[in-house]
């Protein structure tokens, strides 16, 4: 499992779905673009959709929050994308996360793509399912 | 001569346009009588205020309509750029408004047009 720091939220995807993690690069402005989709960036030999997922899960920024500075390649089903993130965590032994009962989520789309809410330490992690995520992010016509 | 399989790249703003060169049917620096194809509605990038304008005109079939650039046309070989399918994510967002394929130029993206999509939007318009 891989967890994502976002701005102002974490996030835990299955480490199968995550490729690799680079610096953020150039944007190539996306028209009309939503919110949650900034624009393109150049992945190595890929063009690739940046992701701001804390945007897309409408998590409240917190009061230190500065843009991710980094991309993390993520595939899902037909979907490759840029994630935004801060940070992020491998974790190679799930023991060390703990499932709890669900509470509020930290944004208003949050719970619907959740699958399980974790705790990493003493933070609130959210077990998302990417693909769901993905599907629901496209950006229609 | 370019190729005909090739790409003629323009510019609007900040961002990189092409479309494919078999379907340019001129290039003029004269802007035309036709009404030219406004770009800015969708990208919000057009051209407006710059000196120097140059203006495509597109063909498909019997369809014509001509397309304005900022600063330079530049006529590229397939093999100078990289060709990208549309991302999955915002593939449809894009055929939406006309792109068919990504182009890479010197590790910068551009948009290809796709002159029928663009000639067919513009006579429904």
């Amino acid at each position: 499992m891989v967890i994502l720091h976002l701005s102002g939220a974490a996030v835990a995807l299955d480490a199968l779905t995550v490729q690799r993690v680079v610096e953020r690069s150039t944007v190539t402005p996306l028209p009309r673009a939503p919110a949650h989709i900034p624009g393109l960036v150049l992945v190595g030999a890929s063009a690739l959709p940046l992701f701001d997922l804390a945007s897309f899960l409408g998590v409240r920024q917190t009061k230190r929050a500065t843009p991710g500075t980094r991309m993390v390649v993520c595939a899902a089903g037909l979907h490759e994308v840029a994630i935004l993130a801060e940070s992020l965590t491998m974790v190679s032994d799930g023991k060390k996360l703990t499932q709890r009962a669900p509470r509020l989520s930290p944004g208003p789309h949050a719970e619907r793509y959740c699958l399980a809410e974790l705790t990493w330490g003493d933070q609130s992690v959210l077990y998302l399912d990417l693909l769901a995520v993905l599907e629901a992010a496209r950006a229609r016509g | 001569m370019p190729e005909a399989d090739g790409f003629t790249w323009f510019e609007t703003g900040e961002l990189g346009f092409a479309v494919a060169t078999r379907s340019v049917d001129v290039i003029a620096i004269e802007q035309p009588e036709d009404d030219v194809i406004d770009l800015s509605e969708v990208w919000g990038s057009a051209p407006r205020e710059a000196e120097d304008h140059y203006f495509i005109a597109i063909r498909h079939g019997e369809d014509r309509g001509w397309l304005a650039a900022e600063r330079s046309i530049t006529m590229l070989r397939a093999s100078e750029v990289v060709r990208h399918a549309l991302p999955e994510l915002v593939r449809e967002r894009l055929v939406s408004v006309g792109v068919e394929a990504l182009v890479e130029r010197e590790r910068r993206l551009g948009y290809v047009l796709s002159a029928a999509m663009l000639l067919r939007a513009g006579g429904e318009g």
